[in-house]
């Protein structure tokens, strides 16, 4: 009685959807549930060879007392932590405060050192180079240098063609004692 | 001949007859919870896997089964609990949102995936899509099944004042999407 009043109002408040009948729209595939029985047995069977494959075992009540073995442990632990404070998020920030310094020192290092080095071959190289420079330079540029250079029968030659009464003096000053005598200048002279 | 949920229990608790207390039991109730199952998740293939899993589930917490329930309304509950995680899992894996899912559900409703039912009953569908998951089961409960509301409410734990709220309100919004819909 119950369920009829409650088809007809059914009917008067959806009365689309009462109209559409309630056959089953859904099929399934020939002689499944047929099958069904079979199958979910075979899948149990499995499921029990399965779980007795699983060999390992544990002590006699070792669940019973799991509880309590955890839970004294973590009393344990929490003896001993010391009194000791530390500013809060100290040690989540701690890693990476290390990570920061770490990397920051060794860049620093790294870029100082190879930089010293570089620097130190460099001038080494330079000086070295502009001291040899210099050196050669100077030296060549002396007069004793540049005159050692040339063959003493080119300045007889050059002599003997340019010479006038104006370098007499200089010429006298550059005699040697111990080598020339006045006769050979004489000599020189009138030749 | 219909076997009692009582000598089923009492098969089950006997080693030597627990198997032949499950075959009773799948005999007679297996159609039921299927049929439970494919309404909610409209794919044969994945009502197939589910009423396994459900049955698997049975058996190994049969034992463990208080009798001041009815047998029934337990396997109910489960067959509904794995249909709600299934679909959610679906969601997730698909990617697809709410309003997506029907959709996609609709469009698998044809003979191929043995969906024999004309235009008029594929609407029923889509409206039915439309409704959350629990609501869903509400109605399908009630109008399908036939069943009071106090055994839906052993089934989902929900108030009888709250199903029926979610019954009436389940079939205004099918109404109302059967009508727009024409």
């Amino acid at each position: 009685m119950k369920s009829e009043d409650e088809n007809m109002e059914l009917e008067k408040e959806a009365p689309n959807l009462t109209a559409i009948s309630k056959e089953n729209a859904f099929e399934t595939p020939n002689g499944y549930f047929n099958n069904l029985t079979e199958q979910i047995n075979s899948q149990v069977k499995i499921t029990q060879l399965v779980a007795k494959t699983n060999d390992f075992d544990t002590p006699a009540g070792y669940f019973e007392n799991l509880d309590q073995q955890i839970q004294s442990r973590v009393s344990l632990d929490n003896l001993k932590a010391n009194d000791f404070n530390v500013p809060a998020n100290y040690f989540a920030d701690s890693q990476k405060r290390i990570q920061n310094s770490v990397i920051t020192k060794s860049k620093k290092s790294n870029v100082i050192k190879l930089h010293f080095i570089r620097y130190a071959a460099a001038a080494c190289i330079l000086l070295t180079t502009t001291l040899g420079v210099y050196i050669n330079i100077k030296h060549s540029t002396t007069v004793d240098y540049q005159l050692s250079k040339i063959p003493v029968q080119e300045i007889e030659s050059y002599l003997n063609q340019h010479t006038d009464g104006s370098d007499l003096p200089m010429l006298i000053e550059s005699i040697d004692d111990a080598n020339l005598s006045i006769d050979d200048f004489e000599l020189e002279n009138t030749n | 001949m219909v076997i009692e949920d009582s000598v089923i229990l009492q098969k089950f608790e006997d080693e030597k007859t627990r198997h032949e207390a499950f075959t009773l039991l799948l005999n007679k109730y297996q159609q039921k919870v299927y049929w439970h199952i494919r309404r909610m998740v409209l794919n044969h293939d994945d009502a197939d896997d589910l009423v396994q899993d459900v049955f698997i589930k049975v058996w190994k917490n049969l034992a463990n089964f208080r009798q001041d329930a009815q047998l029934y309304t337990w396997l109910y509950r489960i067959a509904s609990n794995e249909c709600i995680t299934f679909l959610n899992k679906k969601k997730a894996k698909n990617n697809v949102s709410l309003d997506e899912l029907p959709e996609q559900l609709t469009d698998n409703l044809n003979e191929e995936n043995y969906f024999s039912g004309d235009a008029i009953q594929k609407k029923l569908q889509q409206a039915l899509l439309t409704l959350p998951e629990k609501q869903k089961l509400v109605f399908n409960m009630k109008y399908y099944d036939d069943m009071k509301f106090q055994e839906i409410s052993d089934v989902l734990g929900t108030s009888v004042g709250a199903l029926k709220a979610s019954y009436h309100l389940a079939v205004k919004k099918i109404e109302h999407y059967l009508l727009s819909t024409d």
